[in-house]
């Protein structure tokens, strides 16, 4: 009996001490640390880009220039405690405005080194009807720019977090501000005072 | 006599030493991997070191001292990115085991602290985001070090001890906030440091004066200013004509290694031995900042940002009251042990007695190879084309470098005392 008893305390323990796998959904949230992760950046993307194309701005653009505006994201900083992937957040928010079919998406600068690059490779080595010829790129009308900030407010072990991300759209033509939008997020992050 | 000892007994005494032992073996090597790696740096390159550090395989609870070291190692080498690797993955460990852990009061009341979760001192779980801090300046990642920057102003707010706050900490804050031209912000990094010097009864670096002067006339903190120039006196600048400056900041030497100090007497009251093992350092011999004023040809007025070698020292003291009343709750219920264990047989008490003995050791665990002194000083050298020699550390390896020195930007060397190096960082 004690050694059937032996056997299933360490099978357990052993159970215990091994990997397991769990595959998720990639948009079911998970908060394991606190910091800001991919459901954060999904979801502020997607806020922030239906709030930006429900402002009067692209509506004035479409009636005074008759076609959708062409876009262009700029610099998103990350001046937040922690080391925040921009590049993910910048893909959410090129993905939501592809999608939104409102607006004309270009590639942004070092893509379009790529691209040039590419362009003049071609210029030596591809046939003449299947040479895409320079000088003929969209112009972006209007930058968007924004800034991930976080706040943190600490007591012993917890942590109040709250992250503010600021997005600008400005036109190229004149520098005009037509959009500023921003989205707020705060969590409550308590660790645990005791541990086995 | 033999024969009236029970044969369960001397199993259970065998049982009682093997138990010893392992915990002998366990701490020995638990031991050696923390100061045998400061150690081996003594005779071994950096290369050698990694490549020692990288074939040992820590126990879970050393992992994060492991990762320190092996982080520090990096950096020393160049090998930045990797270091950043490190001291994260360092990071996360030191996170996991920083609540109170239930098992580990018990085992360090009953038989050693070397069973707990290696969790570093404040000042080193500081140090660890100067680290990283470095590291990414030195690859020109101003945004990444200013995270950095931001996460130690947040350990020490959470700390919430004013021994936590670091000069280093501070002035490399101050200094990402410079290279940002966030003024305010650098402004408070700096007046902090400047603090935190003072609180250690430290001098001044001039480098800090300068800034601490002309920052604060620049934001128009009036009254600041004029105690600062109080203080310091005026901080013009004295660049000769076709000159640049070059900030170096300067890792050198190596903390110290702590060691153990062992008691152990009979006490008739008890009637068994008595052993008490404590941690402590060598006394410095020598003065603690070494190293020339000048790189090869060049004038160098380095001056002390951080004594860390000084930090060690302070925190095996911060820690002596709660160590002593260990090793008496340790005493305590040892005795109850072998009491119990003679009642039962007078050779089980016998070897029980043994094994208190031998179970008692202290943890001389700590990021063994962190630098005895931070530096930061200027180095003024002709705008344009020139062969930089860093001749900072006498007797080390220097390689000399072509380096094109540049106006109007800033930039920094970082160098250590065990790889000089002569790679100029513009920003």
């Amino acid at each position: 009996m004690k050694r059937w008893i032996m056997l299933m305390v360490t099978l357990s323990l052993i159970v215990g001490c091994s990997t397991k796998v769990t595959r998720l959904e990639p948009d079911q949230a998970m908060d394991l640390s606190g910091s800001w992760n991919d459901t954060d950046s999904r979801l502020v993307a997607q806020e922030m880009i239906q709030d930006a194309l429900s402002h009067p701005w692209i509506s004035q653009f479409e009636s005074s220039q008759g076609q959708s505006p062409t876009v262009i994201v700029g610099t998103v900083q990350n001046v937040s405690h922690e080391h925040i992937n921009v590049n993910t957040f910048v893909s959410d928010m090129e993905r939501a405005l592809i999608n939104s079919g409102r607006v004309i998406f270009v590639a942004s600068s070092q893509e379009r080194s790529e691209i040039r690059k590419e362009r003049v490779d071609q210029d030596l080595n591809a046939t003449d009807k299947t040479r895409s010829a320079a000088g003929n790129e969209i112009g972006a009308d209007y930058m968007l720019k924004g800034q991930i900030n976080t706040l943190i407010d600490v007591a012993s072990k917890d942590q109040v977090r709250y992250y503010q991300v600021d997005l600008t759209l400005i036109s190229m033509k004149d520098n005009r501000k037509v959009w500023l939008g921003q989205k707020k997020i705060k969590k409550l992050v308590e660790r645990s005072k005791l541990r086995y | 006599m033999l024969k009236g000892i029970s044969e369960t007994a001397l199993i259970a005494g065998r049982g009682v030493l093997l138990l010893a032992l392992f915990v002998l073996q366990g701490c020995a090597l638990s031991q050696y991997q923390s100061t045998g790696m400061s150690l081996y740096l003594d005779s071994h390159s950096l290369t050698e070191t990694l490549a020692k550090l990288q074939s040992q395989s820590p126990e879970p609870r050393d992992l994060p001292m492991h990762l320190l070291n092996l982080g520090m190692v990096n950096h020393l080498i160049g090998n930045y990115q990797r270091s950043n690797q490190d001291l994260e993955a360092a990071k996360r460990a030191l996170e996991k085991v920083q609540a109170i852990s239930v098992k580990e009061g018990l085992t360090s009341s009953t038989l050693n602290e070397t069973f707990n979760d290696y969790s570093a001192t404040h000042s080193e779980q500081i140090l660890l985001h100067v680290v990283k801090a470095l590291n990414y300046l030195a690859q020109n990642d101003l945004s990444a070090a200013r995270v950095e920057a931001l996460q130690s102003d947040l350990l020490i707010r959470e700390l919430a001890e004013e021994s936590a706050d670091l000069a280093s900490a501070r002035f490399i804050a101050g200094l990402i906030y410079e290279l940002n031209q966030e003024w305010s912000d650098a402004m408070i990094s700096y007046r902090k440091a400047e603090q935190a010097l003072t609180r250690r009864t430290l001098p001044i670096p001039a480098v800090l004066q300068v800034r601490l002067v002309n920052i604060s006339q620049q934001l128009g903190l009036e009254q600041e200013y004029q105690q600062y120039l109080a203080r310091f006196g005026p901080q013009t600048a004295s660049l000769p004509e076709g000159y640049a400056e070059v900030l170096v900041i300067s890792l050198n030497g190596k903390v110290p290694v702590k060691q153990q100090r062992m008691f152990s007497i009979y006490a008739p009251a008890l009637g068994h031995f008595v052993t008490i093992a404590q941690p402590y350092y060598l006394p410095r011999t020598g003065p603690l900042v070494t190293g020339s004023q000048h790189a090869g040809a060049h004038p160098l007025a380095l001056g002390l940002l951080e004594d860390v070698d000084g930090l060690a020292r302070e925190a095996l003291q911060a820690g002596e009251a709660k160590r002593v009343a260990l090793s008496l709750s340790r005493i305590v219920a040892k005795h109850q042990m072998v009491k119990k264990a003679r009642k039962q047989d007078p050779l089980l008490g016998l070897l029980t007695d043994l094994a208190s003995v031998l179970t008692e050791v202290a943890d001389i665990r700590s990021w063994s190879l962190l630098p005895a002194v931070i530096q930061v000083g200027t180095l003024q050298l002709p705008i344009g084309p020139d062969i930089l020699l860093n001749t900072i550390y006498p007797g080390k390896s220097q390689p000399a470098q072509r380096v094109e020195v540049k106006s109007g930007a800033m930039q920094l060397l970082i160098t250590n005392s065990y790889r000089p190096s002569s790679q100029l960082i513009y920003y």
